[in-house]
């Protein structure tokens, strides 16, 4: 009868741990597929964080350079129409007091001068709004699309370190499950082996 | 007759029973010994893993803080020679730009002043001398009274004889200034702007470089976890093989009680 009764009850022991621990295995199968999951997340918008934060950079140079163009050419400008204006006050200079007021020379050499002054005004500030649009607008749409990903990739790793607790308690769950199991059966052998010693 | 008593079958044993038993116990014992030998050896092998795993996480954690530390020093000496060029970019474009143009406007007001320019620095003189001698009156400090006196001297100087024969030739000197110190004025601008591009160029560089300390200090996050897993791994497993130990020794255990039991029953 003591025969029946025990193998019984360590069966359905035994089952339960089973079942038990079967649960624990799926869930600790989900969690390190979550963490898996999370790593690869974190680790792909790290990646996009970076190559954001690079176009930034490859944008501050881009404005820079257009910039440093802008103002080489307006500079030019400046100075051929120095040039130019100089010519055309050194030909009014040397012009008598009672003749003409100017020539088809000092004429030409006034509408260039005038003409490379306003090109390089407009050079100027052709030059600021162009490095606004190129680099500083650009690179301030790379930053923010960094922070985006920044941010995705900080919730990975959020994501990343609940599917770590999440594995921890899974552990320690199955851990109290084997303890559980463990202290069953040695009940049980001791209930066994006082049963065959008082028999 | 000894060997007739010894070819004897063997009369019943009372401990036979409890000589099967042992053998039964010890063939319980051998299974479970070489079940607690194959489990140990798998979890051997996965502590060895885990061991293996902690050490290149570790050394690779290493060269990230490596790479980490040398890309910020990078970015901070881009940003320095960034600073640098951009304050030489400020001087050349801004400030020496402004009074080269100060002194182009200056030349350009001489040059185009006509006639008026020689009247207007004559008053000035007339003006510098005449407060050099009230000065004293007046309570002035002499000393300066003196440079006025002097300042006077040297516009008289300037002006010449006043006349406009005189200016002309001031004029294209002031021409002349004008137009060098427009020339002078662009290539500051022009300079200016090229090292503003130089200190783009290194403050790019060191974005750039912040960038790369990014994916390094992300790298270094998830080894820093992987790391963590690993020792997770391997405190696991070696949890597990004490666990089974500590079963075969309960099995064991409760072999050894079994058989004592039994003993005593018989």
């Amino acid at each position: 009868m003591t025969q029946a009764i025990t193998p019984t009850a360590v069966d359905f022991a035994s089952e339960l741990a089973e079942l038990l621990i079967q649960t624990e295995s799926a869930q600790s199968d989900s969690a390190n597929v979550e963490r898996d999951a999370a790593r690869k997340d974190f680790l792909e918008n790290a990646q996009h964080q970076v190559d954001a934060l690079h176009e930034a950079a490859n944008d501050v140079y881009s404005g820079a350079l257009v910039s440093a163009a802008f103002t080489v050419a307006s500079t030019a400008c400046s100075i051929g129409s120095a040039l130019d204006q100089y010519a055309a006050d050194k030909g009014s200079a040397v012009l008598c007091a009672n003749g003409p007021k100017t020539t088809l020379q000092i004429a030409s050499d006034t509408k260039w001068a005038n003409i490379f002054g306003a090109t390089s005004k407009g050079l100027d500030g052709l030059g600021g709004a162009m490095k606004t649009f190129v680099s500083d607008a650009a690179s301030a749409a790379e930053n923010a699309n960094a922070k985006y990903f920044e941010t995705q990739a900080e919730k990975a790793k959020w994501l990343e370190g609940d599917a770590s607790t999440e594995l921890d308690k899974v552990a320690k769950v199955g851990d109290k499950i084997l303890d559980t199991l463990q202290g069953i059966n040695q009940d049980q052998n001791s209930a066994n082996n006082a049963l065959i010693g008082r028999i | 007759m000894l060997s007739a008593t010894s070819s004897s079958p063997p009369p019943a044993d009372p401990w036979q029973s409890s000589t099967s038993s042992n053998a039964a116990s010890q063939a319980n014992l051998s299974a479970a010994c070489a079940l607690l030998a194959l489990m140990v050896q798998t979890q051997t092998s996965s502590e060895c893993g885990s061991k293996t795993d902690v050490d290149l996480d570790f050394q690779k954690m290493e060269a990230l803080k490596k790479q980490l530390a040398d890309a910020i020093q990078q970015a901070q000496d881009a940003a320095s020679h960034s600073g640098f060029f951009g304050f030489l970019g400020d001087i050349f474009g801004g400030d020496v730009a402004q009074i080269v143009g100060a002194v182009a406007a200056v030349a350009a007001v001489v040059a185009t002043g006509g006639a008026a320019g020689p009247l207007l620095l004559i008053a000035l003189a007339e003006g510098l001398q005449t407060a050099a001698k009230l000065g004293p009156q007046l309570g002035i400090d002499p000393k300066i009274c003196m440079a006025l006196g002097l300042a006077s001297v040297a516009v008289g100087v300037c002006t010449g004889t006043g006349s406009a024969q005189a200016f002309g030739e001031v004029a294209d000197t002031a021409r002349g200034v004008e137009l060098g110190a427009h020339v002078v004025q662009g290539a500051s601008t022009a300079a200016g702007g090229a090292l503003h591009f130089v200190s783009g160029h290194y403050q790019a560089k060191s974005l750039g470089y912040q960038a790369d300390a990014t994916g390094y200090q992300a790298a270094n996050d998830t080894t820093s976890l992987d790391l963590d897993a690993a020792l997770d791994m391997l405190q696991r497993a070696l949890k597990t093989e004490q666990r089974e130990t500590a079963t075969v020794s309960a099995i064991t255990q409760d072999n050894a009680d079994t058989d004592t039991a039994l003993s005593n029953r018989i």
